[in-house]
């Protein structure tokens, strides 16, 4: 991610790893391969610079776990995201 | 958060456990995002939509969305549904079955709905298999495939849940898959335009059961099959039937008018009480 923070024109790849299951959905069906699978086979974004802004990732996502955004102003768009991500990402546990 | 994600969080109950119970890669979470989108873009609040279910993967698909949700027995889904549907004609009633709830148990419910043409939409995942049980062989599953009680090979003849629903008088059917996902979304969203009985069936994957013991690998192999086989209706049209043969159509397969029952029963009802003239 700070490497998609980098690049003013490249889109903004937000991976949300409390959510994400690793299946490997977002990264075999990525059409510019700009997504790739660590390790532990979750999602990381290798080539931010390829990133086409095409949001199939995020449709075919099943956890609704990974967000592709332009950056109109970077600042903005981050500052957004630390205040909803903790509050959302966190939800309370039980049925 | 991009626009779609900030959407779908609009819609799930955060109260509830996420991530979602479904296994890596589930189809079902695809169909929940696309869903979502199409309820949202009819513009129904959410009072007004109804979401019923029955069991299965499936049938917990509800308890994730902040509508109005029933969850109910096994295969009764579409009746539960009814019964709202005529007590309170306003509601938009969207039943969310599996193939075994759809086709197996509740199979004559389905076609007994469509041949009413009560004004629901049924969303219909069929994987194929049993899934949440241990993946035993449904009326879905194909000929010749293997599941955990058909090891040798399912030697029965599976159905066609899309031809099914046409015979039975549904007045729109449309078929995506859940690679196919705008489509999805798109047919959802005409579906619930429909008055009448609506049908949208998804074809998803089981990797978990249904792909492992049929060698058909990961949840993504399992897409890019999808993807393989998938073919447009317009597409399908040009095609030679002896290209078709291994291929199944999506896309808007039938879309017709037909009174709806609800109509018919308020007709019934006016002259009944003497309120309209035959």
């Amino acid at each position: 991610m700070a490497e998609a923070q980098k690049k003013k024109e490249s889109p903004h790849i937000d991976i949300y790893k409390a959510w994400c299951k690793a299946c490997g959905i977002c990264v075999a069906f990525c059409p510019t391969e700009a997504l790739a699978r660590d390790e532990g086979g979750y999602p990381y974004v290798k080539y931010p610079e390829k990133c086409i802004n095409c949001g199939w990732c995020e449709i075919r996502c099943p956890d609704f776990a990974i967000t592709v955004e332009t950056k109109k102003n970077g600042k903005k768009v981050r500052d957004e995201f630390e205040k909803e991500g903790p509050e959302k990402g966190t939800a309370a546990p039980g049925q | 958060m991009a626009e779609i994600t900030r959407l779908i969080h609009e819609y799930l109950r955060h109260d509830k456990k996420f991530p979602h119970v479904w296994c890596p890669g589930c189809g079902i979470g695809i169909m929940l995002g696309a869903l979502i989108r199409a309820i949202d873009k009819t513009g129904y609040s959410k009072d007004d939509i109804v979401l019923v279910s029955g069991i299965g993967c499936t049938g917990r698909l509800p308890v994730y969305v902040d509508f109005n949700t029933l969850h109910t027995t096994h295969g009764r889904a579409l009746t539960f549904a009814t019964g709202i549907k005529l007590a309170k004609p306003r509601l938009k009633v969207i039943v969310i079955m599996g193939d075994g709830d759809a086709v197996a148990i509740g199979g004559n419910h389905f076609i007994h709905a469509a041949r009413r043409n009560i004004d629901l939409t049924a969303i219909i995942v069929n994987n194929s298999v049993y899934g949440m049980t241990g993946g035993q062989y449904s009326p879905t599953t194909p000929y010749g495939m293997k599941s955990t009680t058909t090891i040798y090979s399912n030697v029965e003849h599976s159905f066609n849940i899309s031809e099914l629903a046409v015979t039975a008088g549904a007045v729109f059917v449309g078929r995506g898959t859940v690679f196919h996902a705008k489509l999805l979304e798109s047919l959802m969203e005409k579906a619930f335009a429909k008055v009448g009985f609506s049908v949208v069936e998804i074809i998803s994957h089981c990797h978990t059961q249904f792909g492992r013991l049929n060698r058909m690998g990961t949840a993504v192999e399992m897409m890019q099959w999808q993807r393989d086989h998938a073919v447009t209706v317009e597409k399908a049209a040009q095609m030679k039937p002896e290209e078709l043969k291994d291929k199944f159509k999506i896309g808007v397969l039938v879309d017709r008018e037909l009174p709806a029952y609800q109509d018919g029963y308020d007709k019934v009802r006016r002259w009944a009480k003497g309120s309209e003239k035959r």
